[in-house]
């Protein structure tokens, strides 16, 4: 599939004291091979247009379409786990599988014989620049930026067309932000993935080849 | 599904102490199940033999002022203790081990005055003393079948051996002034109630014979320990035998021992029995027997046990459902903690019915490995297992883990995001 396309999706919810419009009637066209870049301050709805996006919550109303199929009258587990992958600031990993483990969960859910599952979660490691004496440590043993790049390998090895990240570098310093949207920015041009990239920080905007905007729960460029 | 049952167990022993409680939590209530179990069916044995074992002592006894014909009820047709008669209080479908003693009152004693009484015993475990410890020393020849005979023999305490002559003790015994019924004003009559047959004896005029004196000579055979000096225990039938006076009628008072065949059957007995027999006291009109029913000490023991059965029955249930409310909230605990992770999962594609079965197996796991130590402990220390009381636990603890696990599969990713934000 070569798009994600939103088309006037609505979405509100109830915090303690009033209703929230997160999104109000968003639209756009998201493409494979380009790295898109969504600033917008805290509360905007970010996180919730990626979370529409990967189909973890339903639109109030709208839709989301994968290619031309409304994503709403299909198997969401099987969307995420076939086409879409997601990389939280901190919600990533499971605390208590190795590196390799965490990167090999997707592909063994998916019946990937242990062996082949484990061939490539080993490439995909290297290819993150995680080297091989990290791959039996746990994630509380790893930097932040190893984790986020751990995230980053299992959703190469599940080779899923487009990744989403929500604050990938919130918790990062400099260095570490930067290599860290330089990978994601190569893998939207080498692997031809739709890389869409949530943040508040300017510097990772500078680096989107479309720099979008939420504002008062409406998309622009 | 596999993968994910797999991931769900695999991460148990990493999980390190953490995952104690609930195994802890599960030992400790199939251990109290388990002791539960073994104090009911302990107890239940206590019942049980108590039941089986226990003697209750019926007794009846002819009132003063009426003549019986031994137990017979004058009119000869509710005989009591001899073969079953179909018309007959059912005493035989109740009762066991009968005995009668018969007494008559000794006014002389090898020709001295001297008041006494004779007692005719039916067996040798009759006579008071053995339980209490006394002893009985039969003399070489004679043993305690000599009761059971119509021998005219006796045994006395120790210091009455030298009132007999040549081992042959000589008495006078009394008739009782007795109140005899001699005609007829109401005849006998039976009638059903509540399907057992009741007899009401014949109502006579009274006439009152006076006491009168009869001698007897009986070989002493044996002695009885620490026995009062003017008592005499002696056979049943030679007491009977006896004091047959001249127009007919026996002097004596009768007492019949039994003991209940089947406790089981004691309330339905005592129902059926004081229909019959009044309670001893006060003599009521046409009732010449009494009887008394020795069961204060039977239900000394038993209601005890029934009433701590009855709160181990009501206990038992109680543990089962803190059983579902224990499953529910270890699950519940653990799984809250663990809400990040299964956010995760939901948001690599896992499904929610996949996550449900792995927490619920993981947690079911955590039970059973309890369950297992609990029922080792009970064995070693109780020596009882139920396996149906700990299957039964572990289904409990899988319907509050259910719960639970379903709470686990339906993850709210975005909330979670959003709360974290």
């Amino acid at each position: 599939m070569e798009t994600v396309t939103l088309k006037d999706v609505k979405y509100e919810f109830k915090n303690k004291y009033h209703i929230v419009r997160a999104l109000d009637g968003v639209s756009y066209v998201f493409e494979r091979g380009k790295f898109y870049a969504v600033a917008g301050r805290s509360g905007s709805g970010k996180t919730t247009l990626l979370s529409m996006i990967a189909g973890l919550a339903n639109p109030a109303s709208g839709a989301v379409f994968l290619g031309e199929t409304d994503i709403a009258g299909i198997d969401r587990d099987r969307y995420r786990l076939e086409h879409v992958s997601v990389i939280y600031q901190n919600l990533n990993l499971f605390p208590l599988l190795t590196a390799l483990e965490n990167v090999m969960f997707p592909l063994e859910y998916r019946k990937v014989p242990k062996d082949e599952a484990r061939r490539i979660a080993e490439e995909k490691l290297s290819s993150v620049g995680i080297d091989e004496t990290m791959h039996s440590r746990l994630p509380s043993m790893l930097s932040g930026g190893e984790r986020q790049r751990v995230a980053i390998a299992r959703a190469l090895a599940n080779k899923t067309e487009f990744i989403l990240a929500d604050e990938p570098t919130g918790n990062l310093d400099t260095e570490n932000s930067l290599n860290i949207v330089l990978l994601l920015k190569n893998l939207a041009r080498t692997e031809n993935v739709c890389v869409i990239v949530v943040t508040h920080d300017p510097a990772v905007a500078e680096q989107a080849d479309v720099a979008l905007r939420i504002h008062d729960g409406t998309l622009e460029e | 599904m596999r993968y994910i049952a797999g991931y769900f167990l695999k991460r148990l022993p990493r999980e390190g102490y953490k995952s104690l409680a609930v195994p802890a939590l599960s030992l400790a209530l199939v251990f109290l199940i388990n002791l539960l179990g073994g104090l009911k069916a302990w107890m239940e044995a206590e019942h049980r033999n108590v039941l089986d074992h226990f003697e209750i002592v019926v007794e009846l006894s002819n009132n003063s002022g009426y003549l019986t014909d031994g137990l017979f009820i004058t009119g000869k047709d509710f005989r009591v203790f001899t073969s079953p008669d179909e018309r007959a209080f059912p005493l035989y479908g109740y009762t066991e081990n009968l005995r009668l003693k018969r007494t008559l009152v000794i006014t002389e004693i090898a020709g001295r005055p001297m008041p006494g009484a004779l007692t005719g015993i039916t067996a040798f475990a009759a006579l008071p003393a053995p339980e209490a410890g006394a002893a009985v020393t039969f003399f070489e020849g004679y043993d305690e079948s000599v009761l059971e005979t119509d021998e005219p023999v006796c045994l006395v305490g120790a210091d009455m051996l030298a009132a007999a002559e040549d081992g042959v003790l000589r008495l006078t015994v009394q008739s009782v002034q007795t109140v005899t019924t001699t005609t007829e004003v109401r005849p006998g009559s039976y009638e059903i109630i509540d399907g057992v047959w009741v007899f009401s004896p014949s109502l006579h005029e009274a006439t009152v014979i006076p006491p009168q004196d009869i001698g007897l000579e009986l070989t002493v055979v044996g002695t009885v320990d620490d026995m009062e000096y003017g008592f005499l225990y002696c056979p049943f039938w030679t007491a009977s035998g006896a004091g047959v006076l001249s127009d007919g009628q026996t002097p004596y008072t009768d007492l019949l021992s039994a003991t209940l065949a089947d406790n089981r059957k004691l309330s339905e007995f005592k129902q059926t029995a004081w229909r019959n027999f009044p309670r001893v006291g006060p003599v009521y009109e046409n009732r010449p027997i009494s009887m008394t029913v020795y069961d204060s000490g039977f239900y000394d023991a038993i209601e005890p046990l029934m009433q701590n059965m009855i709160l181990v029955d009501a206990a038992t249930p109680l543990v089962y459902v803190i059983s579902v409310c224990v499953g529910f909230l270890a699950s519940f605990l653990l799984t809250r903690r663990r809400k990040p992770e299964f956010a995760v999962m939901r948001s690599v594609g896992v499904r929610k019915r996949d996550i449900f079965f792995g927490s619920l197996l993981e947690q079911t796991a955590l039970g059973a490995a309890g369950a297992l130590l609990g029922c080792g402990l009970a064995a070693l220390t109780w020596g009882y297992v139920s396996p149906a009381r700990t299957a039964l636990f572990l289904v409990c603890f899988m319907l509050g883990a259910a719960f639970s696990a379903i709470r686990a599969a339906g993850t709210d990713v975005l909330k979670i995001l959003v709360d974290k934000e």
